[in-house]
């Protein structure tokens, strides 16, 4: 067995929340007029059954309101996809308690639920993670899994938290749930979809585990390399592509020989199945090799934000004090 | 769709300038279609040069490149139709030659100009905000001949690129006064005027090109060199001279700010333009060069300026029209 974590929103769904218009519109969607990342429905059907045939489980862990359940359940029934457990954010409830921080973070909503999803799942299964990089989501799986591994410790959580600046009860929910959890190697992969398109280096330091990929065709080609899904279900994300989405070839052999070229996908497993695609895998480029290094929680949080908050201001365009200052 | 392919390897800053620009066109929203790239080059420098920015991994393909041959291998690619048209911002001379080697000239045409857009004055018909300026610097000592077979060239660029029904036409002089110049001018000059597929506006001097007096201004390439230099000049100084004021007073600053989206805009042409690429025009295939200091703006509009000729079919359109147009002696 294996276990998938899932967010939705820029992961799973297209979604886009950079106005008030976009969140209010996005807010007033029906099941029917959400949209998929492309591919990301056969993707996450085949996830369910592994290539040995036994049966994994999916879990989403959303930062969607909980009010969003009903529609997001459905739009999940409307793709065919089962799933085991579905949490969502309290915003409401942040939003009477005026705990307005809460609103946005991620980390203080995120990894308490991971931890104490962790403590029901059966000891040494291993887990796969989806995220984007529109907030924090390598981050806080990679952080995750160092806790479950004991690389991280209580005093470095309270530490960590408080300059992410997250209330004491959800600093106490995650040491709790940390010193209840017993030690071992939980995370083995974090899928992260590049949808605010960040630089693949930004995503180095987390470590070889981490592999950010443009297109759900590339993750599916890691999933594959990790033995998780079968053949048959990167084919049918590859189909549902190119019918659905209108991939053209270029398109899908520059995903597959980027992916091989980054060493996230094995060349020797590219070939044949590019022939079978009718792809191409481009020349042989030696990849680099990665290490999984420690890292500092506290400055990479920092980094991130430092990132996010670049990236709003090239989005706003090129002003006076970026020409002149 | 178009297929571009990038040399890595060409120009001052690379292979980071080319990487950079590949990796802007690539997260362009496709306003017209999209654009698909083949940058060129050492391979493991553009992966980690690539690794350093946004970019959309699906429209950006990867080619490896002995070093020094990138330009050869680019124009390879054109030559058996993997791309639809090449950039690069390699030494002029070189890739010059490179491109005439290996690409076939269209009939009529005895020698390819490399051609550059400069800002210029809206003018009645256009909503360009640029001129065409060619040659600047393929041919230092063209004949009447080819400067005639230019300014046809320049039409047609600026009617599929630019989409100007009728664009005018200037030969670049000293004066209005058309009995001066040397004789392959004064030569031009008289047959320019007698050939009715064009709308000749007669001889112009350098200050009416931004002025906007024409949309094609036909030179011999070593005096559109010099302009083509003269003009980026002028708009590095008139910037230089905006930043200075912005850094020295408050009351200059805030008036600057009230300027902001023109100085901005001004910037952006300038940047864009003035280093944005020359297409060598006249081949049966498509190709840009960029000055070897080209920025990553600089070099991603060249990327998009080949696009659009590419799929403007210019080179063929240019054939058909030099083969159907009378040559007036």
């Amino acid at each position: 067995m294996h276990i998938f974590r899932w967010d939705l929103d820029k992961t799973y769904l297209k979604t886009r929340f950079g106005t008030a218009a976009e969140l209010f519109r996005t807010a007033m969607q029906g099941a029917h007029e959400k949209e998929n990342i492309p591919g990301t429905a056969a993707l996450m059907r085949g996830l369910r059954r592994a290539p040995d045939g036994t049966e994994n489980r999916i879990f989403v862990v959303s930062g969607s309101p909980r009010e969003m359940r009903s529609v997001l359940t459905e739009k999940l029934r409307l793709d065919g996809v089962e799933i085991d457990g579905l949490v969502l954010k309290p915003n409401l409830q942040n939003l009477l308690t005026f705990r307005f921080r809460a609103l946005r973070d991620q980390l203080g909503f995120k990894l308490p639920v991971l931890l104490e999803a962790r403590l029901t799942a059966e000891p040494g299964v291993l887990e796969t993670c989806f995220g984007d990089d529109a907030e924090m989501d390598a981050v806080i799986y990679r952080l995750y899994g160092d806790i479950c591994e004991g690389v991280v410790d209580s005093k470095e959580i309270e530490r960590i938290g408080s300059s992410a600046r997250l209330y004491p009860d959800q600093i106490r929910r995650i040491t709790t749930a940390a010193e209840r959890l017993p030690v071992g190697t939980v995370v083995e992969r974090i899928c992260i979809h590049l949808d605010a398109g960040s630089p693949t280096a930004r995503f180095e330091s987390l470590g070889p585990k981490v592999a950010p990929t443009f297109n759900t065709f590339q993750t599916s080609l890691v999933l594959f390399g990790d033995e998780r899904i079968s053949r048959q279900t990167v084919l049918a994300v590859h189909d549902e592509m190119v019918e659905r989405y209108g991939y053209t070839p270029e398109r899908l052999s520059a995903s597959l020989a980027d992916v091989v070229r980054r060493g996230l996908f094995p060349r020797a497993a590219a070939m044949p199945l590019a022939d079978e695609l009718g792809l191409r895998v481009g020349p042989e480029v030696p990849a680099r090799a990665r290490e999984a290094l420690p890292i500092d929680y506290v400055s990479t949080l920092a980094e991130v934000d430092r990132w996010h908050h670049e990236r709003k201001g090239q989005r706003r365009g090129a002003g006076l004090s970026r020409l002149f200052g | 769709m178009a297929t571009i392919v990038l040399d890595a390897e060409g120009g001052l800053h690379a292979p980071t300038a080319a990487v950079a620009a590949a990796a802007i066109v690539s997260m362009d929203e496709a306003t017209e279609a999209p654009i698909d790239l083949i940058v060129i080059g050492d391979a493991a420098a553009i992966d980690r040069e690539l690794a350093r920015q946004s970019h959309n991994a699906e429209r950006i393909r990867v080619r490896p490149a002995a070093f020094g041959t990138s330009v050869e291998r680019a124009v390879e690619l054109v030559k058996a139709g993997v791309a639809d048209a090449l950039v690069t911002a390699a030494d002029a001379p070189g890739a010059l030659r490179s491109c005439l080697s290996a690409f076939a000239l269209i009939d009529g045409v005895r020698r390819a100009p490399l051609c550059a857009a400069y800002p210029a004055l809206p003018r009645p018909g256009s909503t360009e905000p640029f001129a065409l300026i060619l040659d600047v610097g393929a041919t230092l000592r063209p004949t009447a001949d080819d400067l005639v077979t230019w300014a046809r060239m320049g039409t047609i660029y600026a009617q599929r690129v630019w989409k100007i029904d009728a664009p005018t036409v200037g030969l670049l002089s000293i004066g209005k006064d058309p009995r001066v110049g040397p004789p392959e001018h004064l030569e031009a000059h008289r047959r320019l005027e007698a050939d009715s597929s064009l709308r000749y506006v007669g001889t112009v001097e350098g200050i009416a090109i931004p002025r906007g007096v024409a949309d094609v201004i036909v030179c011999d390439g070593f005096t559109g060199q010099v302009v083509v230099g003269l003009l980026g000049g002028v708009g590095d100084a008139l910037l230089n001279m905006a930043r200075g004021a912005y850094r020295t007073r408050t009351t200059w600053r805030v008036g600057l700010k009230l300027l902001e989206g023109a100085v901005v805009r001004f910037h952006e042409i300038v940047e864009q333009n003035a280093y944005g690429g020359a297409p060598l025009l006249g081949l049966d295939r498509v190709a840009v060069l960029a000055l070897p200091s080209s920025s990553p703006a600089a070099l991603a509009s060249a990327v998009r300026l080949a696009a659009r000729a590419s799929r403007a079919d210019l080179h063929r359109a240019m054939a058909e029209a030099l083969a159907t147009t009378s040559v007036v002696r």
